[in-house]
């Protein structure tokens, strides 16, 4: 193959992360050019919407998208990459399972709104102005992007051939995307649709704390600022609410390494119902002591109480692409017939 | 497998048929996939229509069977188990079968013919969906014939015999250096319900122990400990230490010309301390095994006894004995010991005059000669309730319960006493009530206190030494409800004290439990496995039976007796050689597992083992129960035929033939209590609303999270958990992990705007058909008001 891999990145609600990711590449960023062109990528180069739009459909190979769907400007960016892609890979957590932008399905467009432009102690909107998909200033029509009640993953609004999770993706697994990209480049041979580019076992698999795991209960679960963690020791040994029993591998520990632990970047396994039950079912079993016919029920209980904000807990990642992916409000009751 | 199911529809003679339209269900069954034909018969429990049906089932080539009618649990005329053996009659697995339960949960709940028989067609796909995925039980696990027992008092050994006798081979284990237990270190042992006759331990004790000893059978190792065990394969292989045989018991005489010579003397095990043996001697002189043995700590190897034993016996050079052996069943006999009661100085057990009921059993075999100067005392008072029944109106603390034994064996010493030598005068200080159990002994108690003899309510508070070897106790009255006595506090004037010292679990015996993976109680003792009534010595690890005081005080005839019963429950897969581990038995997929060791944290039943590949679970220890297969977060455990899938299968079609609007409710009730509440109901003929669906679950908590999630993404508007009622989870905690869950996953729904009303968890047991009905009217109700579930409109579920 003569011809470079032409590559392009987007980015959708997202904080920016991804895109520096990239540069963790390092030197092998140099290995990434040798082999690819970028032709879009907004963050960093001077690419307009319209260079993608020209390019014809399937004229692309790669397309990397960070970053949920919140408005209808990031849906057709999604729409767009889509069609312009031959591989389209969501780039990160967000792109992959909503992220942590996609806790705004706690809420909806309303109630961010009345947030935002309305009781934040520093907002001042007399008037109280919202922004609209459409106004009239001085005889033009302006237009904004639409903003979407519900925040979606990228597989909620196209079809997805690769992805490549984390907060932000590490530099193992941007490797890993190289090699598919070189593999891509060479043959012109793409992954199954939906390859997850990490581990199929759950993080405890290779945690080097997981030799120090001896079973017990967790009388009490205590957040990581109430603890002084021992580097060595399990998490949930600790009291501490680790989520790499329900996450995939791959991440290459970083968090772990840092005496924290794993908050779900990378996203349920393979198996899971939902990204959220299986960590809950878990810990929600081993919370409290082991004497549960001894005791009052508000003594049994205490463990699993002391599970503060389950949601934002075991979803802080992915919440849109959860069995039940956003908060309902405003349905009205049927009436029974 | 197309068309090899074939399906019965029963119209018990009117009982369903009267209110159902089988001719319906059977048509919906006949189109179900695999169905090779669908009948409707007059009662499917008689001979004729039972014998019709076996041989169309067998005409047909059917390799399961559906069978709409009677409850699988509740029905008494043809559940389960009857059908099980139909099936096996067969020549099928006896598991290929699903029972849709539309006379109790449906027939005999619902009074409108419409309303009826579209639940029933419902419940009839229910029992498709499952039976189409249903698997053949796991294969038979092959067990030696082989028993260990580990203690070698009256329970111990009465098991050991009856193993024996059936002809099993025993391997006993007994730590202390003879067989018998605690039954050797009382002089008389009370022994019938009916009058108060005794026997004499010198004589039944080596009785007991005889045949044991003499038994080709049984191998005892006395002063031998259990060090490791490993549970394989149903199997247990245990690691046993036994002291070295320093003494031949082949050529040992027991003439006693070794304890002549030797120069080292320490305390005597057998009598509590109170004399002093050789470092090489004999406990007692009836003692078995008839040999003498070296105290390790006590022996200097000066090798003074190598040349006086006549038979050269003696050799010091021998060393410990320690075998790895693989076992099909276990007896932990360990018994029980006293309190220690020095930590409690109102009890001044530093005194030599204050004794324990056991030293006391010693006095009395010397002619009651008092410790602290060999005097025969004058007044001697009983305390009864030495750190037993402590709690907020008890002074002295203690243990919580009452030790059971000790106030018949004080009424037996006081009344030995009072015959052997009517000159001491006796004093009974009792807390609150005498409790002496058996017939004979309330007989004998009531004579003592018709002869005199001072029976005190009250609490010893204090006892204090007056010098001399005599003491001075301080009574507090009881707290009683009657307003006419006065209460005051006493003082009691005594040169012996003989305190009934609370029992607790043997020191060591906790290790041993952990050992085998046998659960314990906060007083250490090992747990029973549910429902206790008629599982008589079964711990909740399968064939680990705990018999005798280890359980809790007991008689010398009640520990004999629990011998002989867990021997019985034992003998079935001793003497097959095998285990049938249940047709939903657990299984990991190592492929899967990370060892974060939650499974084996919440199995009650020791039935997981985490190997170098991952967690493993062991089929024939397996009990079923599914706790590990919930708690699972990779789903890497599973149970067979009880599968996520299979139970979402059942989900997806339980509410097809309900009419719209109506709320879907489905209870998931656990397989023994909640079910049965359920067909309860039915047998009540309470009337229920329609629109409920019953899936039986293993244990309350063997449903995982996400598939109540998934359920309600399905479209369920409401989800009941139940459970058995607390303190009675035949899985210990079961329905208190589903309770703890179903919380945790009502504080997630309620974030996501989920009524949290639509999801609940009952403690439901089989009589309590009256709080499951009102908890599923009350979620009807609650549902009607609802309306819809915003989540499966969210996600656009069915």
């Amino acid at each position: 193959m003569t011809e470079k891999v032409k590559i392009a990145m987007t980015w959708a609600a997202a904080c920016g992360g991804c895109d520096v990711a990239l540069l963790d590449l390092e030197e092998r960023l140099l290995d990434l050019t040798r082999i690819a062109d970028v032709v879009y990528w907004p963050v960093a180069l001077d690419f307009k919407r319209r260079d993608l739009a020209a390019l014809p459909d399937g004229g692309l190979d790669i397309g990397l998208f960070n970053g949920a769907v919140r408005t209808s400007e990031q849906e057709e960016d999604a729409l767009l990459l889509r069609r312009k892609a031959k591989v389209l890979v969501a780039f990160g957590a967000c792109a992959a399972f909503g992220g942590v932008p996609g806790l705004a399905n706690l809420s909806d467009r309303e109630g961010i709104f009345a947030t935002a432009y309305g009781s934040t102690p520093s907002t001042e909107n007399p008037n109280g102005l919202r922004p609209e998909p459409r106004c009239v200033v001085n005889g033009g029509e302006r237009t904004l992007p639409e903003f979407h009640d519900t925040v979606r993953s990228l597989a909620q609004v196209a079809a997805v051939d690769l992805v490549l999770p984390g907060c932000p993706p590490p530099a193992e697994r941007l490797i890993d995307l190289v090699e598919a990209v070189a593999r891509f480049a060479a043959t012109g041979e793409t992954p199954p649709c939906g390859t997850v580019l990490a581990h199929d076992k759950a993080l405890c698999d290779e945690c080097p704390r997981n030799s120090t795991r001896r079973g017990g209960r967790v009388s009490e679960f205590r957040r990581p600022h109430e603890v002084l963690a021992d580097p060595e020791v399990c998490f949930l040994e600790q009291g501490l609410l680790c989520l790499g029993i329900a996450t995939r591998g791959g991440c290459g520990l970083s968090c772990l390494k840092a005496n924290m632990p794993c908050r779900g970047c990378f996203g349920p396994t393979a198996q899971a119902l939902d990204p959220a039950a299986e960590a809950l079912s878990a810990l929600g079993s081993i919370a409290g002591d082991a004497n549960e016919n001894d005791v009052p029920a508000h003594v049994m209980k205490r463990g699993v109480q002391s599970i503060r904000d389950p949601a934002g807990t075991f979803y802080r990642f992915t919440l849109p692409s959860a069995c039940l992916n956003r908060a309902v409000r405003d349905v009205p009751a049927e009436k029974s017939p | 497998m197309a068309g090899r199911i074939g399906v019965f529809v029963c119209e018990c003679k009117g009982q369903v048929s009267g209110t159902i339209d089988v001719a319906r269900v059977c048509a919906a069954a006949r189109a179900l996939p695999d169905v090779g034909f669908a009948e409707q018969v007059g009662m499917l429990c008689g001979e004729a229509d039972l014998g019709a049906a076996v041989r169309r089932l067998r005409d047909s080539g059917s390799d399961r069977m559906l069978f709409a009618g009677c409850s699988p649990r509740s029905s008494l005329k043809f559940p389960e188990e009857r059908i099980a053996r139909v099936m096996g009659g067969l020549g099928q697995p006896a598991a290929l079968f699903e029972v849709a339960n539309i006379r109790e949960q449906c027939a005999w709940q619902h009074a409108d013919r419409e309303q009826a028989t579209r639940k029933a067609v419902d419940l009839v796909r229910m029992a498709h969906a499952r039976l189409v995925t249903l698997e053949p039980p796991p294969e038979p696990v092959p067990l030696p014939s082989r028993a260990l027992v580990v203690g070698g008092g009256p329970a111990g050994l009465q098991a050991a015999k009856d193993l024996e006798a059936a002809g099993v081979e025993v391997t006993l284990v007994e730590r202390r250096p003879w067989l018998g237990g605690r039954l050797c270190q009382l002089l008389r042992i009370y022994q019938s319900e009916g009058w108060p006759s005794v026997c004499d331990s010198s004589c039944v004790g080596p009785v007991q122990a005889k045949g044991v000893m003499l038994s080709e059978r049984i191998r005892a190792y006395t002063r031998a400990r259990v060090t490791a065990v490993k549970r394989i394969d149903g199997r247990f292989r245990v690691t046993v230490d036994a002291s070295p045989e320093y003494v031949d018991p082949g050529l040992c005489i027991s003439c006693g010309e070794c304890a002549r010579v030797c120069p080292e003397e320490t305390p005597r095990l057998a009598d509590e301390g109170l004399s002093r043996r050789k470092a090489i001697d004999k406990e007692f002189e009836r003692a078995l095994p008839d040999v003498y043995s070296i105290v390790e700590e006590a022996c200097t190897r000066c090798g003074a006894c190598v040349p006086a034993c006549p038979t050269q016996a003696i050799d010091l050079s021998r060393q410990p004995r320690t075998f790895t052996e693989d076992y099909g069943a276990v007896f932990l006999a360990a018994g029980v010991e006293a309190l220690d009661l020095s930590s409690y100085p109102q009890y001044l057990r530093s005194h030599p005059n204050v004794v324990t009921g056991i030293e006391f059993e010693q006095i009395m075999a010397r002619g009651f000669k008092r410790p602290s100067d060999g005097r025969v005392p004058e007044q001697v008072v009983f305390v009864q309730c030495a750190g037993s029944r402590a709690g907020p109106d008890k002074e002295v603390g203690g243990v919580p319960y009452c030790s059971k034994t000790c106030c018949a064996v004080t009424v037996k010493q006081v009344d030995r006493m009072a015959v052997a030598n009517p000159a001491i005068e006796a004093t009974v200080v009792y807390y609150r009530d005498m409790r002496t159990y058996e017939r004979a002994l309330e007989s004998l108690y009531q004579n003592l206190r018709n002869v005199g003899i001072e029976f005190v309510n009250g609490e010893v508070t204090g006892i204090e030494g007056n010098g001399d070897g005599r003491l001075s106790l301080s009574v507090a009255p009881c707290v009683s409800g009657d307003a006419d006595e006065e209460p005051e506090a006493l003082s009691l004037e005594a040169d012996l004290v003989v305190l009934a010292a609370a029992q607790e679990p043997a020191r060591g015996s906790a290790e041993l439990y952990r050992m085998f993976g046998v659960g314990t109680d906060r007083h250490g003792f090992p747990i029973e496995n549910q429902p206790r009534l008629f599982r008589p010595t079964e711990s909740l690890v399968n064939r680990v039976f705990v018999v005798g005081e280890s359980t809790g005080p007991k008689a010398v005839q009640q520990c004999a007796e629990q011998g002989s019963a867990a021997a019985m429950r034992a003998l079935p897969e001793l003497l097959a050689g095998r285990a049938l581990p249940p047709r939903f038995a657990s299984r990991v997929d190592a492929r899967r597992c990370i060892k974060c060791r939650v499974c084996e944290t919440v199995c009650p039943h020791g039935a997981i083992r985490i190997t170098e590949e991952g967690a493993a679970s062991d089929p024939a220890f397996c009990q079923a129960c599914g706790l590990c297969a919930a708690a699972c977060p990779v789903h890497a455990a599973e149970l067979a035929n009880f599968t996520d899938r299979q139970i979402l299968a059942q989900a997806k079609v339980a509410f097809r033939e309900l009419p719209a609007g109506e709320p879907r409710i489905l209870a998931l009730l656990c397989y023994w209590c909640s079910y049965s509440a359920a067909d309860f109901a039915g047998v009540e003929r309470v009337r229920a609303p329609a629109n409920y669906r019953v899936i039986r679950i293993r244990c309350s908590s063997s449903v995982n999270t996400g598939l109540v999630l998934e359920m309600f993404r399905l479209g369920v508007d409401g989800i009941l958990v139940a459970g058995c009622p607390e303190k009675s989870c035949h899985h210990l905690w079961g329905n208190f992990l589903a309770d703890k869950r179903t919380d945790l996953a009502r504080a997630l729904l309620s974030q996501l705007g989920v009524e949290p009303g639509r999801l609940r968890f009952e403690y439901i047991g089989a009589p309590m058909q009256a709080k499951l009905m009102t908890a599923l009217r009350d979620m009807d109700g609650k549902l009607r008001k609802l309306g819809r579930n915003p989540a499966a409109r969210a996600a656009g579920g069915a």
